[in-house]
């Protein structure tokens, strides 16, 4: 009941709040403050002049906007408009940038100190740490309304007297949301959920369902010992340097092969672009699969994890990697080959070192080759091992890419 | 062998199998505590959270899986990977929806794993890889968010949104 009470107060002093930061960005007071660290002349000189002060907060939110714009082609992944926006912004004022970042920081710090001062007011059953960013803020605020409504987690769109979600006990509603994640840790099904309404956002934002996961991934003792540097266990898992399970990655390798010379015509001098791929993909329970192909990635990625299909990849490799912070260290070997001795009468085992990427603002989307190195084992036993260098152009970045059918149907359900 | 009769919550009796009754724990207490081993025909077990053509399916089910092996502890199976969902148990829960959760629910009050589990997995199954309106639109589910939660969920899920 409280909550009746307290969310229009919430609503109406975000509106207030935005309002003010809205009136702070165009604001002298705001500006001079970012002046006085400014080493250009010309700048310094206009702030003396009172007239031209006015002038410069319009340039100035002009620019801000401009930047912001700039920002929004970024992540939408328009980047030749966000380098247009950028520019434009640039040119009206050279560190935008700087100022745009200084007035979000202040405007954070601000919001939340104020957060925490509501949010005490809408419950004091609930630890404060509860209350530490945005999530768990809605998360709250939905049990509590829930709470009003008689723990009615679920409502229908159209009544009818069928069984439904809400005459599921609680229990068996995570025994599903177990079963959605699975062992493939499909988070990301969980988090579509959570936009269906607020009963599936409180049960899909539950703490302990993504710690679960998240010791799958580092262990239980280390996920929980660093669970401090985290606000929650999804965030852990959304952040923290780690592989992706729901698709593939992909480094496209191109180089250029000069052709034979026609005979006739010794002018002509041809040439051919080859492109290969190497694709690597990693299961939640420490396996990966590593394939070299010249196969296009449309007709090679849907087959990669069936069991069946793998047998047709001769050059598929297979083996088992750890994660250690940023890095992921993987050996591999070609079940094809293992029986099939190589001249010397040994075993090969290839053996790679790579660090973990964030993107273009997205998080382990990229994986970057540090060390390859392939172990051949002599008959008396000794290892003889060849390093490759690795140079840009050979061992060029993995991108990630999702592979919706990795995740289509839960095998086993995560414990 | 041996029968128990199960009595649902409209009255209708079940003559089943001692052994079959059995896979669900809630009656296998029961017979226990009542020390109803093998003589007592007689002997009906009322059931008053289950309705007559929903424990017709759950026995049609232990019928059918009455020889499975029991289950593996959930520990040493991290590695192994289950097959599908058997053919039979796709076409036995190919059924309609509110069917489906009642067969949840009596599987989750009489306590048989086997059945909970596969059933679970499918509606699992169905809810993996749709988006949230088709989930509302399969489920009968309200969105009961203002558009402004809306757009801050969205903010928080935006990774969902890549390819």
């Amino acid at each position: 009941m409280s909550k009746g009470k307290a969310d229009p107060d919430l609503e109406s002093f975000r509106k207030e709040w935005k309002l003010e930061l809205g009136l702070e960005a165009g604001s002298s007071s705001g500006l001079d403050s970012f002046e006085t660290d400014m080493p250009e002349e010309e700048e310094s000189l206009e702030d003396e002049e009172d007239e031209t002060g006015h002038e410069e907060n319009d340039i100035e939110s002009q620019a801000h906007d401009l930047f912001l714009q700039g920002v929004n082609c970024e992540k939408t992944g328009h980047f030749y408009d966000a380098i247009r926006f950028y520019k434009k912004a640039l040119n009206l004022v050279p560190d935008i940038e700087h100022r745009v970042c200084q007035q979000q920081l202040a405007g954070s710090a601000e919001k939340q100190a104020q957060r925490k001062d509501k949010s005490k007011e809408v419950n004091t059953l609930e630890d404060e740490e509860l209350l530490t960013d945005e999530e768990e803020d809605l998360k709250l605020r939905f049990l509590l309304e829930i709470e009003a409504k008689g723990w009615r987690w679920f409502e229908k769109a159209r009544p009818d007297e069928r069984a439904h979600f809400r005459d599921l006990p609680e229990e068996v509603i995570k025994y599903i949301l177990r079963w959605i994640v699975s062992t493939d840790l499909d988070a990301r099904s969980l988090d579509v959920l959570s936009c269906v309404s607020k009963g599936f956002y409180v049960v899909c934002r539950d703490n302990q369902l993504w710690q679960k996961i998240c010791e799958r991934i580092w262990g239980s003792c280390h996920a929980f010992q660093t669970e401090s540097e985290f606000s929650t266990y999804r965030e852990m898992f959304l952040t923290r340097s780690r592989v992706r399970f729901d698709g593939c990655y992909i480094s496209k390798i191109t180089y250029i092969r000069s052709g034979e010379n026609s005979f006739q015509d010794q002018s002509y001098r041809p040439w051919h672009l080859v492109e290969y791929y190497r694709y690597i993909f990693f299961t939640p329970h420490g396996q990966f699969f590593f394939l070299t192909t010249s196969e296009h990635p449309q007709s090679t990625i849907p087959h990669l994890r069936d069991p069946v299909h793998q047998t047709k990849f001769n050059n598929l490799l297979i083996g088992h990697y750890s994660l250690e912070d940023h890095l992921i260290y993987g050996e591999c070997w070609n079940p094809n080959k293992l029986r099939l001795k190589n001249k010397n009468g040994g075993n090969v085992t290839y053996n790679l070192v790579m660090q973990v990427l964030h993107l273009k603002k997205r998080f382990n989307n990229g994986l970057l080759w540090m060390q390859y190195y392939v172990n051949i084992e002599n008959p008396d036993g000794s290892i003889l091992k060849n390093e490759f260098d690795i140079e840009q152009v050979k061992f060029p970045n993995f991108v990630f890419s999702r592979v919706k059918s990795f995740t289509r149907e839960a095998q086993r359900v995560l414990v | 062998m041996p029968v128990v009769r199960l009595q649902s919550v409209d009255g209708e009796v079940f003559p089943v199998d001692v052994e079959i009754a059995r896979m669900s724990f809630a009656i296998r207490n029961m017979l226990d505590d009542l020390g109803v081993q093998d003589n007592d025909a007689e002997e009906v077990i009322p059931l008053p959270n289950v309705t007559g053509p929903i424990l017709r399916k759950v026995i049609e089910w232990c019928t059918h899986h009455k020889d499975d092996p029991p289950p593996p502890e959930e520990d040493d199976t991290r590695e192994k990977r289950t097959d599908d969902i058997p053919a039979w148990d796709q076409e036995f829960l190919r059924v309609d929806q509110a069917v489906l959760f009642d067969i949840i629910l009596a599987a989750n009050y009489l306590d048989i794993k086997g059945l909970l589990d596969v059933t679970c997995k499918t509606v699992a199954n169905m809810i993996k890889g749709k988006t949230p309106e088709e989930i509302r639109k399969l489920f009968n589910i309200k969105n009961d968010f203002t558009p402004a939660e809306e757009e801050q969920i969205r903010k928080e899920n935006e990774w969902c949104e890549e390819k």
